[in-house]
């Protein structure tokens, strides 16, 4: 059987130019289901990181983001109400355009890191008390406006010393994180904030309305799914499209490679050798093919992903390409690699040696 | 290639003949001819698809009266945080002077509602119709004594809220009293009376966008400047130009459409290309034989490519129905408050097959390149 095998890879090497032609198929469409599934995973991954805690914020927004206002004196009330130890945030957008629009986050420094326990990239973290105005700049704001420690950046006509990076993998990525009391300042709230994050021990409860027009909701899931699903729903029927395609250009082609042999198959078929001679010749060939060409479409969509990062109001919507979603892209090569290897092998199992060996051109 | 071996001897080809040549070949083998054209139907089917999501964010964010000028604060995206007062409405008064008809305040808020982002818009109801262009469709305009609010239809189609539904907006529970339609109908928008807006939000005399209804005999961009120069510290800009500001981000997303597009115009070329391959490896020996008859390379050629047109033609009919119907069932949605319409616009199939027919001749020149530089007697070996 060595020798089927190596006659496949003689015979693919031969063809190169029709298995270049159907590798590129396969890698743009594996390249273009992977850019697909990142997009949705990094709504997953960055706008769905719920946590095990609640935030109580003005209805009808997104506090985490922006658009919650509410006086300080909500603590009190929350205490009241069982809640313990609720800790403050500012959430606001700043900025004159689309391209230089910043997410800011006011946070009590001595509180913040156990909330987003993020990865410190560069430099330090906030501390309370500080004489000056500091931030820490999330990797994709720092990305876009190529900050990094030591740096100053721009908030509401305010410079703030960029004393470190940080890397969360969320939404926060794209804020500008500060003291609370300079992001009250900075906004003119006096001791106003945005919302409180209390914890999920019964005492309040995801949905519970509250006076003075609040909700408590889930901390961490900022995205609108509903919002995207119908255009992520076109996207995915494109590429279901795409992906159908490419099975079926495989599997034609495999098919008439596989019939430019069969006169070859015929032979060898009454030479003695079993049908799994011929599942053994197809199946090396569609495998080298598709395991070839799915590895170019990751490396591809990899190597592009970042190049398809757009800001969309304050926040970087780029694909993540992580394991899950090579995972992914793995069991979709296996999915294309398994239909189009068993529609030839499946015509031409049921030919006949005589119909092998019977030449029609 | 028993379709074109009959009567053959010209070596000059007119269009017409090569076509009637490739069909009459595409027809002597139907089976094959149809798997071709049924690989070839999914990519142009989802070509289509990705121009028409291309096509439909586009689109987005053209909404907005143009003789409506703006002023309002340079941070724009945290409208909470915009807080423009009489002051203001005085002085665009008076900057304006006669060249405006009105200059009037307009809050403008965000709002998150069923899982979506919607704006919150309050006016003097006088004025929905003069100066932002609101036609009432059905129902009756909200009360500004009583907890009413008007949605556009975009919201209604976001949302299926229906007249006399209860939402609740910012802790207060309103009833939808009026559907409106207008020129800012791409917006999903709730709108409120002025008064019931200041009150919802404890900010009397607070709002976020002044308008400027410029004359229609007056120059906007004289009128412009001089708001400009009054007011320095602030952002002044045609409501057209807010919005498409305000959707830039969405809008770009297209990028990735474009992106995929490209790629599903270079799948066709290559598809095509792997058909004609596989064609001529598997018929060396007709080619050689138009060869002997005297066709040159660049009469197969031409045949090669006119066959791969005509299968990529059908294809791209058969796509055509394939995705219509897919656009067709999708009805508009609302994203980041604006409507997206995705419709197959006439350009875009002409564009689309157009494209695609390229990329089949380029793929079945690229393909035919090898074996029309082989002379007859090797095909003919083949």
């Amino acid at each position: 059987m060595a020798a089927v095998i190596l006659l496949a890879l003689r015979d693919l090497r031969r063809r190169w130019r029709v298995m270049t032609a159907l590798g590129v198929m396969v890698a743009l469409t594996v390249a273009t289901v992977t850019l697909l599934d990142g997009y949705v995973r990094s709504i997953d991954v960055r706008f769905l990181s719920s946590q095990p805690r609640l935030v109580v914020q003005q209805e009808s927004t997104v506090g985490e983001f922006a658009g919650s206002r509410m006086p300080a004196s909500v603590a009190d009330e929350l205490l009241a109400r069982g809640a313990v130890d609720p800790i403050a945030e500012v959430h606001a957008v700043t900025g004159t355009s689309g391209s230089d629009a910043v997410l800011i986050a006011g946070v009590e420094p001595d509180r913040y890191r156990e909330l987003d326990p993020y990865h410190l990239q560069s430099g330090r973290h906030l501390r309370s008390g500080e004489a000056g105005r500091t931030a820490i700049v999330g990797a994709l704001l720092a990305d876009r406006f190529g900050l990094s420690t030591g740096d100053t950046i721009r908030l509401r006509g305010r410079d703030f010393a960029v004393v470190g990076v940080f890397e969360l993998g969320t939404y926060l990525d794209d804020a500008a994180l500060v003291p609370l009391g300079d992001a009250q300042r900075l906004l003119g709230w006096g001791t106003d904030v945005s919302l409180y994050v209390v914890a999920a021990d019964g005492s309040l409860r995801e949905g519970e309305l509250l006076p003075g027009g609040l909700v408590v909701s889930q901390r961490g899931d900022v995205a609108l799914v509903d919002e995207w699903s119908p255009l992520l729903g076109l996207l995915a029927a494109a590429v279901r499209l795409l992906a159908l395609g490419a099975i079926a250009v495989l599997a034609v082609a495999l098919w008439r490679l596989a019939w430019l042999h069969r006169l070859d198959f015929g032979l060898l078929r009454l030479l003695g050798f079993p049908r799994r001679a011929i599942v053994l010749f197809l199946g090396t060939q569609a495998v080298v093919l598709v395991l070839l060409a799915a590895g170019a479409g990751v490396v591809a969509a990899t190597v592009v992903a970042p190049w398809l990062a757009r800001p969309t109001l304050a926040v970087t919507t780029a694909p993540v390409v992580d394991q899950f979603v090579l995972w992914r892209a793995a069991a979709y090569s296996l999915f294309v690699l398994g239909v189009a290897l068993s529609i030839p092998l499946f015509a031409l199992l049921r030919q006949g040696v005589g119909a092998l060996v019977q030449r029609d051109d | 290639m028993k379709g074109i071996a009959v009567g053959l001897g010209e070596r000059r080809l007119t269009v017409a003949t090569r076509l009637r040549l490739a069909l009459g070949d595409l027809r002597a083998q139907p089976l094959r001819t149809l798997l071709a054209v049924l690989v070839l139907t999914p990519l142009a089917a989802s070509w289509f698809l990705l121009a028409t999501i291309a096509d439909s964010l586009d689109e987005l964010g053209v909404a907005g009266e143009a003789r409506n000028l703006v002023v309002t604060d340079p941070d724009v995206f945290d409208l909470a945080n915009i807080a423009l007062g009489d002051d203001e409405l005085s002085l665009a008064a008076a900057t304006a002077a006669g060249d405006a008809e009105s200059v009037t305040p307009l809050v403008l808020r965000l709002v998150e509602m069923d899982d979506r982002v919607l704006q919150l818009r309050a006016a003097d109801p006088a004025l929905w119709a003069g100066v932002h262009g609101l036609r009432l469709l059905e129902g009756a305009l909200p009360d500004p004594a009583g907890d009413d609010v008007a949605i556009t239809q975009a919201v209604q189609v976001a949302t299926g809220w229906q007249l006399g539904d209860t939402v609740r907006v910012f802790g207060t529970a309103f009833t939808v009293t009026a559907v409106l339609q207008g020129s800012g109908s791409k917006v999903a928008s709730l709108w409120l009376p002025l008064g019931r807006a200041e009150a919802l939000f404890e900010r009397p005399g607070e709002f976020q966008f002044l308008v400027v209804r410029v004359r229609a005999d007056a120059d906007a961009d004289m009128v412009r400047a001089r708001l400009r120069a009054a007011f320095p510290e602030r952002l002044v800009l045609d409501e057209s130009a807010i919005q498409a500001e305000a959707t830039r981000g969405v809008r770009s997303l297209g990028d990735l459409a474009l992106v995929f597009t490209a790629v599903g115009i270079v799948g066709l070329a290559v598809g095509s290309a792997n058909a004609t391959a596989l064609t001529l490896a598997e018929r060396a020996r007709s080619v050689g034989l138009l060869r002997v008859m005297g066709f040159t390379p660049r009469a197969v050629r031409g045949l090669l490519t006119a066959r791969a047109m005509l299968l990529t033609g059908a294809a791209l009919l058969l796509g055509l129905a394939v995705a219509w119907p897919l656009v067709a069932a999708r009805s508009s949605f609302v994203l980041r408050s604006f409507t997206i319409e995705p419709a197959l616009h006439p350009f875009t199939v002409v564009a689309g097959v157009g494209l695609s027919l390229c990329s089949a001749w380029l793929g079945a020149v690229l393909a035919g390149r090898r074996a029309l530089r082989r002379p007859a007697h090797e095909l003919l070996e083949a």
